[in-house]
């Protein structure tokens, strides 16, 4: 299984990356919006993980350009708290779950197996 | 280094204490994944928090909320004391710029708690340049 990993905040972007890489997934990670678009349309990955606030492209135009392409690939949007207006327009625009910041590892790879397994069924 | 004290994955000195138990967690205890994540965080913090000063000083509210946020993220793996919190605090009063007048005290605690935790991981983790992401 292919995850891409959009988030311009390294450490956050190598624990990611790390932890999940640990579950057996394949793991593509990205600084920003535009090699974020990038990846996926060269890897077509079976999930997504992206940040909103992200330098060139942000996380809610990338969301809004994967969906309008027809792609149906479950998103995880990252946010911290205070953002819940911004989530609610990512939701809007076709993210399927969100996860808070500060980083938890476990709520991590719950809610990925979750969405990974239901985009199976 | 003065009054060290290592416990599991914590590190102490002066009253500073740095957790890194959720680097351990992600890297799986890998030891050369935990110096490659110090390393990043030593990279990238410095610059980071002069920023932080720097907007701070020149009331740039907008670009000392966007530092804030992006020093949150790094804070929360790499855990110093209650620096989460303070840059929280920091993040929030110029985001909505409401108590402008706490930040010049909260950044002083912010810089000053980095600089010691700073010291505190270059005293226990040999950083190379290779051990830093890119």
């Amino acid at each position: 299984m292919k995850i891409l990993v959009a988030e311009d905040e390294p450490l956050m972007l190598m624990a990611i990356e790390a932890k999940l890489r640990n579950e057996g997934y394949e793991v593509a990670g990205v600084a920003d919006g535009r090699e974020a678009l990038k990846a996926f349309e060269q890897n077509q990955p079976d999930l997504i993980i992206t940040d909103i606030l992200m330098p060139y492209t942000s996380g809610l135009e990338f969301i809004s350009i994967v969906k309008n392409s027809g792609s149906n690939v479950p998103i995880i949007v990252l946010s911290g708290l205070g953002e819940e207006d911004t989530v609610m327009e990512a939701f809007q625009l076709g993210a399927d779950d969100f996860l808070t910041k500060p980083f938890n590892p476990t709520e991590l790879t719950v809610r990925v197996k979750r969405l990974l397994k239901k985009g199976r069924l | 280094m003065r009054n060290a004290v290592q416990t599991s994955h914590q590190f102490s000195q002066n009253n500073v204490v740095v957790n890194l138990d959720l680097v351990y967690d992600v890297a799986a205890n890998d030891e050369g994944f935990v110096q490659l994540m110090i390393g990043t965080f030593l990279q990238t913090m410095p610059v980071t928090m002069e920023k932080i000063v720097r907007f701070a000083k020149e009331q740039d509210w907008l670009n000392l909320f966007s530092s804030a946020h992006f020093a949150k993220s790094s804070y929360s793996i790499v855990v110093v004391g209650n620096m989460l919190e303070i840059i929280k605090q920091i993040e929030v009063c110029a985001k909505t710029q409401t108590n402008l007048n706490t930040i010049p005290s909260l950044v002083a605690t912010a810089s000053s708690m980095y600089e010691q935790a700073e010291q505190i991981l270059r005293a226990n983790f040999t950083i190379t340049t290779n051990s830093v992401a890119h």
